[in-house]
Formats: structure tokens, C-alpha cells, sequence
């Protein structure tokens, strides 16, 4: 304790000092840049540097997005849900919204608790630099992730477009993607290469939490998982600070011992060609979490954020794109672009304010808060707001593509009344997510006369719809064989105590 | 039919946005920023319009709904405009190295095409996911030709939204309320006329906005400092010999 203690407080101490020595954004730029007086020269360069950095990075976002999105509406297998995480084990099958909250909640506090272990876990085997052992473990889960969730996903993609394919083959293409990718991001490649495997492990683990996280947990992991982002940048002792400060004590360049981390800074750091790239540029990194699992045997977490104010360009975490596409990705699902392109646009500007941020406060900052706000805001505001003019007759057609029964012969009652074709959803407040609507199918109806209208009418005050129908239906088998047993004799004597009320019966 | 009517259907509505995004905007990353900004705008005005729609007791008045819409999506062009002003001044820095500040009309040509964008895509995109999918000769037994209207309709809205972009922002330059009052007029009455689609009086509306449409494009033209003889006198140049200059 008191080792960590004093590590800090040299750090706070030599930060500063290392602050001005090796700048942030803008002290470095007026030794390369003096053909304008220095000040503007340097705002000039920050803005413009700034903006470019933004537009580098919405690219590779936008396609991590893209790839998410994308799979998400082909490939069915990313939205059936059938098996869980292990960190879920509330699977959110009442029917009563409050327990699934209380379960989505539960959730994702044992989520979040998990990466906050494996969070302070990671910093203190940096801490006391055991590298070797951070090192071993990033490589085994990346190769987890580049094996296992590639041939997962591989295998989906074949079975989507129905393409036969031999084991072998697939053998070697995933080995050969797997390796590639293991050789790119921990030891060295084609710049271009890196960044799109690292794209791809990202749109990879963002796909693994939409399938395999519970409805409403993944909104509350992405609102939790951002408040998180949040304390762990900002607070004094918020882990992640203490990383930056340590990498930055060490003088060490985010984590030069890390490999993994290295290629994110490689990844992040897109302004391509080094030589073009010296000092001038400024840095910031804000790498976040890089977390990982398997899903069936033994669980590895890691959670990394990384944080470097000397390296060139911006940087973001393979983390934040995870989140980023997250949202993106499950909003998607649900087969509404428009709020789609809310999630996308509103994800877009938050990174754009965050970066703003970054441009003045420079020191590093969490990505996700206000992006994800923005996305969660805008998913759940254009849901609920603008899409939710679903007329009945489409609510009907959705019933008639889960139920195969015809359009026409549905009638759908709330609470014991129809309801109206051209009304929306909107126009009976009543409804929400979760109300009951009883669906009635009228060919049932329709043969009935009054008499089974009639006892329809009482049945239904003790049992459920389906069941009325059955229990109808057996009333009616009971009456018609009945009826046909009745005898002449039978029909006189009922004749005689009903007085006449059964006559046309008799004639028949 | 479905892959040629997507495309098709696509490109009509956002081939002139796109191409436009592709010549002038892509290469300025100051002017990717405004754009995504103002599409951030638009979307915020769409939610407070739905917001006042959600509130509002009667939903069987559209045109009413239609006319909200249209106030609070000015009004939102209006706040873009403040922010613009705002980080006009942070723009002019770089006028060196961007484009966005050499011409005074670029922001609000950006901007008016980051309305449009945004409102377009919101119109149409979901009708082209159907379009995409299977099957789609009238989308649920409707008009054959709704597809196909709705882009031609919804390529005049960013066009319009480029034309009323640049108007509107010059009227606030030059605190001139005739072209503010333009601009919100000729909003309203192609969003109220697009309401006459429900009874298919689609080739009227159609010519209506058509027309609406080259007025505002002429009128920015001019507003913009495009001068149309300059085509004559190019011409002339073309053909005489170039004298002097």
C-alpha cells in the first residue's frame, strides 16, 4: 500500500516536469512550425491536426460499426438468443418488466465487477512489471479471440450463404487468418493490416456480447460500463489514471513492454507514414479495455486501458469501438434503420465533443460517456418517440408473421376491447412494453352462433382466450352429440317444460 | 427487380448529395466535422418535433404536425447557425489549410447539405430496406411507382435543404428577413404539398416541388454570388480569342 502510495506521489511529482518536457498537443508544434507567429501557428496546427485526427478516427469506427451492422441484419445467428455468458446468469425470461430490469441490472454489476477485477489486476502485474506474465496472457486471449470467434463467425457466414465447404480448407483459412493476424498485431505487419485486424477483433467482440448478452442487460452494461469509463479515467485513484501515470513515471511509451498495447498504439496511430509524423504531433490515447472471454471453459478477462500523451495522433481503445459497435450493432437488430443511423450520428458527435475535450484539456480522457449517453439517448428517443407510430394493422401483420394467422381474421382486444386498425400504438397509451393484448382468431368466431357467442362471453370471464376457445370447442363437440342422441320423446318432454321454444328444432 | 430498383432508387435520391460529399467535402476534415454536425442538428430537431407530436392530443392533423415540424427544424438551422458563428472564428484560423473558410457560403452550403442528408436518409431509408428485400412490386399492395417518387422527392429535399441552407444563413448575415421568410415558406409548402402523395396527385406535387426546387437553386445562385452570363462570357471566351486576362 504504501508502495503503490509512493509511486503515485512520484509520479505526481514528475509528471509535470515529464509534462513539459515531452508535450501534449500543442508546445511541441511551434519548434517545427514557425512560419506564423507562434501562438496562432500553434492553435492553427492543434485545430488542424485536431480535425484530422477526428476524421481518422470516425473511419475505422465507422467501419467497425459497419461490419457489426452488417452481420448483425445477414446473419440470423447473431440475433437468436439461446445461450448466455457466464457473468449473465440471469437470463431475463419474466414477463414482468421489473424483474427483468432487476435481473439486467444484476447482470451487468457482475460484468462490471469482473472487468473491475481484472482491471486492478492488469495494473498491479504492471506494477510490479510483471511483463512477461501480461504479455502471455494478451497473446492467449487474442489468440482465443483470432481462432475461436473467427471460425465461429466463418462459420456462420457459410452457413448464412449456404456454401459448402471441405474441413480442410477451413482449416487452413482460419489458421491462416489466425496467424496472420497473431504475427500483425504482436509482432510486426503492414500498418493497414493491423488496423483492420484490430477492426475486426473488435467488430468480433462486439458481436459475442450482442449475442450472447441478455436484451436489456447490454443497455444497462453499456450505461454502466461508460459511468465506469468515467471514474476510472477521472478520479484521482481511478485505476486507469494510475496506469498513465505509471507508464509515464517509467517514461515508457503507453505500454513499450506491452505488445498488445503497442499495436493498439500502432492502430490507433494512423497517420501512416512515421517520417512524415515527427514529435509535432501530438498525443493522446485513451485505450480502453480490451476485454475478452471464452465463452464455455475457463474465462479470461482482460481489461486494459492505456492511456499516452506522447505518442503521435489520437488514440482510442479497441474497447471503445467494442461499445461503440455494441450499441450500434443492437440497435440495428431490431430491423429499424432510422435508429440506426440516430445511434450512428449520435455516437459520431459525442466522439467528436470528447475529442473536442481532449483538444483542452489535454490529458487523457474516457471515450465512452458521452458518446454512449449520446447513443443511448438518441437509441431510446427515436424508438420511443419516432418510431412508435406502429399502426395496429402493421402490429397485426408482425402477429401474422409470428403466428402464421391471417390478417384479416385477427382481432386483437385490450382489456376486453378491440382494437382499431388505422389507430397507432401511440393512441392507446395503455400499451406498453410488456401489456398483454389478447388476439382472437375469427374464423372461431365466426362460426359461432349466438349460443356459443353467448358462452363464450361467460367462459372468458374465468379463463384465458386460447383456453375459451377450447373450452368452447369441447362444449360444442359435447352439444352437437347430444343434440343428436336426443329422441322424439326427448324433445316433447323438454318442448313441454320450455313451452314451445324448440319447435323448428323438432322438425328437423 | 429488387437489386435494380434499390440502386436505382438509391442513386436518384442520393447521388447528388453523394456527389457532392465526394468533390467537395471528403478531403476537409473540418468540413466532415460540420457536416456530421448539422446532421446532428436535424436529428435533434426531428426529436423535439416528435416530442411535440407525442404530446399533442389530436394525431389526426397532420398538415399541423407537418407545419411544428418544419418551425422547429428552421429553428434548429438557426441554432446551428449560432454554433456556426461561434466556431467561425476558431475556422478562421486555418485558412490556410481549409477551404471551409475562403468562401463565406461554404459552412452554410455544408450545413444545409448535412440537413438534407439526415432528412433524406430518415425518409428513405427503410423503404429502401424493404425495396432491398424480397419481393416489392408496391410496397404492401400500394402504388408501384412510391419508391421511386418518394426518392425523386427526397433528392429535391437535399437539394432544397443545400438551397435553404445557404438563403437562410445570408438572411442572418445580412439581417435580411425576406430571405428567412423565404426560406420558411417554400419549407412549408413543399413538406404540406408532399401530403397530397396520400391521394396520388403525385406528378402535381411532383412539379410543384420540382419548380420550388430550380426557384430556390436560382436563388441561392444568385445569393451565392453565381452570376449566369458568366456561362455567356466564358462561352465568348471559348470562342474569341482570349484578349486579356
Amino acid at each position: 500500500m504504501r508502495d503503490s502510495s509512493s509511486g503515485s506521489s512520484s509520479s505526481n511529482n514528475k509528471s509535470p516536469t515529464h509534462r513539459e518536457s515531452i508535450p501534449l498537443m500543442a508546445a511541441a508544434v511551434p519548434r517545427e512550425t514557425s512560419r506564423r507567429d507562434s501562438l496562432t501557428a500553434q492553435e492553427e496546427e492543434t485545430l488542424k491536426y485536431g480535425a484530422e485526427h477526428v476524421i481518422k478516427l470516425f473511419v475505422p469506427v465507422s467501419m467497425c460499426m459497419l461490419v457489426v451492422v452488417a452481420t448483425i441484419n445477414s446473419v440470423s445467428f447473431y440475433n437468436v438468443k439461446d445461450v448466455y455468458l457466464v457473468y449473465t446468469p440471469f437470463h431475463e425470461t419474466s414477463p414482468e418488466p421489473s424483474t427483468k430490469v432487476l435481473n439486467a441490472v444484476a447482470n451487468s454489476l457482475i460484468l462490471i465487477s469482473v472487468v473491475i477485477v481484472m482491471t486492478v489486476f492488469l495494473i498491479g502485474l504492471y506494477k510490479y512489471r510483471c511483463y512477461k506474465l501480461i504479455h502471455g496472457w494478451l497473446i492467449m486471449s487474442s489468440l482465443l479471440l483470432l481462432s475461436m470467434f473467427t471460425c465461429l463467425y466463418i462459420e456462420e457466414i457459410l452457413h448464412t450463404y449456404n456454401i459448402p465447404m471441405d474441413y480442410i480448407t477451413f482449416f487452413l483459412v482460419i489458421w491462416n487468418i489466425g496467424m496472420l493476424g497473431m504475427i500483425c498485431i504482436h509482432w510486426k505487419g503492414p500498418l493497414r493490416l493491423q488496423q483492420s485486424y484490430l477492426i475486426f477483433i473488435a467488430a468480433l467482440m462486439a458481436l459475442v456480447f450482442i449475442k450472447y448478452m441478455p436484451e436489456w442487460t447490454t443497455w444497462v452494461v453499456l450505461f454502466v460500463i461508460s459511468i465506469w469509463d468515467l471514474i476510472a479515467v477521472l478520479t484521482p485513484r481511478g485505476p486507469l489514471r494510475i496506469l498513465v501515470e505509471l507508464a509515464e513515471e517509467r517514461n515508457e511509451q503507453i505500454f513499450p513492454a506491452l505488445i498488445y498495447s503497442s499495436t493498439v498504439v500502432y492502430m490507433m496511430n494512423r497517420s501512416d507514414s512515421v517520417d512524415s509524423t515527427t514529435d509535432s504531433q501530438n498525443g493522446f490515447t485513451r485505450t480502453w479495455v480490451e476485454e475478452h472471454q471464452q465463452p464455455q471453459t475457463e474465462e479470461v478477462r482482460v481489461c486494459r486501458r492505456l492511456m499516452d500523451e506522447d505518442d503521435k495522433g489520437v488514440k482510442l481503445g479497441l474497447g471503445d469501438f467494442i461499445f461503440y459497435s455494441v450499441l450500434v450493432g443492437k440497435a440495428s437488430s431490431y430491423g429499424d434503420w432510422n435508429t440506426t443511423l440516430a445511434c450512428f450520428v449520435a455516437i459520431l458527435i459525442g466522439l467528436c465533443l470528447t475529442l473536442l475535450l481532449l483538444a483542452i484539456f489535454r490529458r487523457a480522457l474516457p471515450a465512452l460517456p458521452i458518446s454512449i449517453t449520446f447513443g443511448l439517448v438518441f437509441y431510446f428517443a427515436t424508438r420511443g418517440l419516432v418510431q412508435s407510430e406502429m399502426t395496429i394493422a402493421e402490429l397485426k401483420n408482425h402477429v401474422f408473421e409470428a403466428l402464421k394467422v391471417p390478417v384479416k381474421d385477427q382481432r386483437l382486444l385490450l382489456t376486453g376491447r378491440p382494437l382499431c386498425d388505422e389507430k397507432t400504438l401511440v393512441d392507446y397509451p395503455q400499451i406498453k412494453d410488456g401489456t398483454r393484448l389478447n388476439l382472437i382468431v375469427k374464423q372461431q368466431i365466426i362460426k359461432t352462433d349466438e349460443l356459443e357467442e353467448m358462452i363464450t362471453k361467460h367462459v372468458r370471464e374465468h379463463y384465458s382466450t386460447e383456453d375459451t376457445v377450447k373450452v368452447l370447442k369441447e362444449f360444442m363437440k359435447e352439444f352437437d352429440r347430444s343434440l343428436t342422441q336426443f329422441s322424439l320423446d326427448d324433445y316433447e318432454r323438454m318442448a313441454e317444460s320450455l313451452l314451445t321454444k324448440d319447435e323448428p328444432q323438432k322438425s328437423q | 427487380m429488387t437489386l435494380l430498383e434499390f440502386t436505382g432508387c438509391a442513386l436518384t435520391a442520393f447521388g447528388p448529395a453523394l456527389s457532392m460529399f465526394i468533390v467537395t467535402i471528403m478531403n476537409d476534415p473540418v468540413r466532415v466535422i460540420i457536416l456530421i454536425a448539422s446532421s446532428f442538428f436535424w436529428l435533434l430537431s426531428l426529436l423535439f418535433s416528435s416530442i411535440v407530436w407525442f404530446i399533442f392530443p389530436s394525431k389526426q392533423q397532420v398538415w399541423f404536425g407537418v407545419l411544428v415540424s418544419v418551425l422547429v427544424q428552421e429553428l434548429f438551422r438557426y441554432f446551428l447557425y449560432l454554433l456556426l458563428r461561434k466556431a467561425e472564428r476558431g475556422l478562421k484560423r486555418f485558412v490556410v489549410h481549409s477551404l471551409v473558410s475562403n468562401n463565406k457560403h461554404m459552412l452554410s452550403y455544408v450545413s444545409g447539405l448535412g440537413f438534407g442528408v439526415m432528412s433524406g436518409l430518415f425518409a428513405l431509408i427503410n423503404i429502401l430496406a424493404e425495396v432491398g428485400g424480397p419481393g416489392t412490386m408496391g410496397l404492401r399492395g400500394g402504388y408501384s411507382a412510391f419508391c421511386i417518387v418518394s426518392s425523386i422527392f427526397t433528392a429535391f429535399i437535399i437539394l432544397l435543404h443545400i438551397f435553404w441552407g445557404i438563403l437562410f444563413f445570408h438572411g442572418l448575415n445580412t439581417d435580411n428577413k425576406n430571405f428567412i421568410l423565404y426560406v420558411f415558406i417554400s419549407h412549408l409548402v413543399v413538406s404540406e404539398i408532399t401530403l397530397l402523395n396520400q391521394y396520388y396527385f403525385n406528378t402535381l406535387a411532383l412539379c410543384i416541388v420540382f419548380a420550388i426546387t430550380c426557384g430556390s437553386g436560382y436563388y441561392a445562385f444568385k445569393t451565392a454570388g453565381g452570376q449566369l452570363p458568366i456561362i455567356d462570357r466564358l462561352k465568348n471566351q471559348n470562342t474569341s480569342t482570349t484578349a486579356e486576362n
